[in-house]
């Protein structure tokens, strides 16, 4: 555990070395600000229900950008060699790597916490929902997070792992927001599996274990096709 | 200390070490020859555990590779080709975090870092960005890496590489002060290294061994190039009358120099020793010395090269 949280101490280092976790924090605030501003003026109601759903949007564009160099850059720079020939397994590098993009969101995430503090300076926002509403990004933020490691881990590219990660995501994003433009069972399905549906309840200040497990096994999902499915081998299709 | 027995690796359907058997003893320091694409770091990199064999067993202080690649690794330090350095660490932080990594902590870590400073003559470096290091610097640090557990092995690709001479020569200075505590493997394109360091050197070409061997008994396999002929007093005729020996293609006369006596460069696979002693005993020459010069390490590798191609 001890190496895990070394790997994920050196990569946060590593990301408030680089202008990329200045520009996602100001990136965020900046949106979140407008888009709460305009929220508030146009529906005059103390809810932060539709900043959660402006807010897994943005994230989707956001996310990728912290998870970008994870694994990829690694690589770039033969460091992954150093990694991947110390005592350690590949599980406590790809833990490393979640636990600190997973770090820096919810750091970005408890930011925005503000905007909730500004509403109840002026109206009086039922917190039940806001509450399970940050645990719903909080969740499927990590769930995207561990894709975009695992996209991350299949290049040495920063660019392409991003590329990789906002295309399926935003795939991802699209078909689940249009379960009718499918047929019954087909539609069901979509709705099943895509996480925007999943996210309706928490909005609404429900926590339901079949969502929770959802973006919870998901994330596990990834973490696991990441430390099984990386390889350093020369016939890796991106490396 | 190292076992390798039938080693093979493809990528894809490229073949790239077509079965290689060799073992190293413990506090042995072997030297890796061979052009570029012969194998040299595909090996090491599966000896360290950074990529896996297709087929054969490899062990390292009698853990195999594939089945406790973990401690395989704890008992080996390595230097990539290219340091693995993260340029946004200063050289101390980098070392701790390398340190933690190996598996050290607490005190061990600081005393560690501060050994392995000294050690590479990093001290007052310690607190520079490694982004900010000369290339010499930033090989000293990925050696001091390599160094931090005190590995029982120590495996360098390349190490002395781009660095100026003064820092080649403090980093073989190194190498060699390290040996006999631990079981070295480095690989060079530098032979004067390899002389310089190495007990036994390992040669490869195509993926497989072309030769293995202290670096004496390798070049006593291969035929003299020179012989070097020495007399008790001044032989006039000599430089003449050798010259007319077949397998001769030049004779130097030395008596100007260094002392009286001859030196006979051999045309390719000739040895004329017995002809020489034959005609001196013939003449009458006051003959004190016959001796073989075996080629030196670049003509050997040379020759060794040349007998793979061929064959």
């Amino acid at each position: 555990m001890r190496k895990t949280f070394s790997i994920a101490a050196r990569d946060l280092q590593s990301l408030f070395f680089s202008l990329r976790a200045y520009v996602v924090i100001t990136l965020v605030m900046l949106l979140f600000g407008v888009f709460f501003y305009l929220n508030l003026a146009d529906s005059k109601e103390a809810s932060m229900r539709d900043m959660f759903r402006i807010m897994n949007f943005l994230f989707l564009f956001i996310i990728p950008i912290i998870t970008m160099s994870s694994l990829a850059d690694e690589r770039r720079s033969g460091t992954l060699e150093l990694l991947l020939t110390c005592p350690v397994s590949r599980l406590q590098v790809v833990a490393g790597k979640f636990l600190a993009a997973a770090g820096f969101y919810t750091l970005v995430v408890a930011l925005t916490v503000q905007f909730y503090l500004i509403m109840r300076m002026s109206g009086a926002p039922d917190p039940g929902p806001v509450l399970t509403g940050y645990v719903g990004i909080l969740l499927s933020g990590y769930l995207f997070i561990a894709l975009g490691i695992y996209a991350s881990s299949l290049t040495r590219s920063p660019l392409v792992a991003a590329l990789l990660s906002y295309g399926v995501l935003f795939g991802g994003f699209l078909l689940s927001s249009m379960p009718n433009q499918f047929s019954k069972e087909i539609g069901a399905l979509v709705s099943q599996v895509g996480f925007v549906d999943r996210l309706a309840a928490f909005e609404r200040g429900l926590i339901q274990t079949s969502d929770v497990l959802y973006f919870l096994l998901g994330t596990v999902f990834w973490i696991s096709v990441t430390t099984t499915g990386f390889t350093m081998e020369k016939d890796s299709p991106l490396a | 200390m190292i076992e390798v027995r039938d080693l093979k690796k493809s990528f894809r359907d490229r073949s790239v070490l077509d079965g290689i058997s060799f073992s190293i003893r413990p506090g042995e320091v072997v030297g890796f020859l061979g052009p570029n694409g012969a194998g040299k770091t595909t090996t090491m990199r599966i000896l360290t555990g950074f990529l896996t064999p297709t087929s054969g067993s490899v062990k390292v202080a009698g853990h195999d590779v594939t089945a406790e690649p973990l401690a395989v690794k704890s008992k080996v330090g390595y230097l990539p080709e290219l340091p693995p350095l993260y340029d946004e660490m200063r050289v101390v932080e980098y070392l701790r975090f390398v340190a933690r990594m190996r598996g050290l902590s607490g005190e061990r870590v600081h005393s560690r870092v501060d050994e392995v400073l000294s050690l590479c003559q990093l001290e007052r470096e310690h607190h520079r960005l490694l982004s900010e290091l000369s290339r010499g610097f930033r090989q000293r640090v990925g050696i001091a890496q390599a160094l931090i557990a005190d590995p029982d092995v120590l495996i360098l690709d390349e190490p002395t590489s781009g660095l100026d001479p003064v820092q080649a020569a403090r980093t073989k200075e190194l190498i060699r002060s390290l040996a006999h505590e631990h079981t070295i493997l480095f690989s060079t394109h530098v032979l004067s290294e390899v002389e310089a360091v190495a007990d036994r050197v390992i040669v490869m070409v195509a993926g497989k061994i072309a030769a293995d061997g202290p670096l004496s008994q390798l070049q006593s396999a291969q035929p003299p190039e020179h012989l070097l002929i020495r007399f008790t007093r001044n032989v006039p005729e000599a430089p003449a009358l050798l010259s007319l020996l077949p397998g001769v293609k030049a004779v130097s006369d030395l008596s100007g120099g260094r002392g009286p006596g001859a030196c006979v460069t051999l045309s390719k696979g000739h040895d004329v020793t017995g002809d020489v002693m034959k005609v001196a005993v013939e003449r009458g020459w006051p003959l004190s010395a016959v001796t073989p010069s075996p080629p030196g390490l670049e003509r050997l590798i040379f020759s060794i090269l040349r007998q793979e191609v061929s064959a």
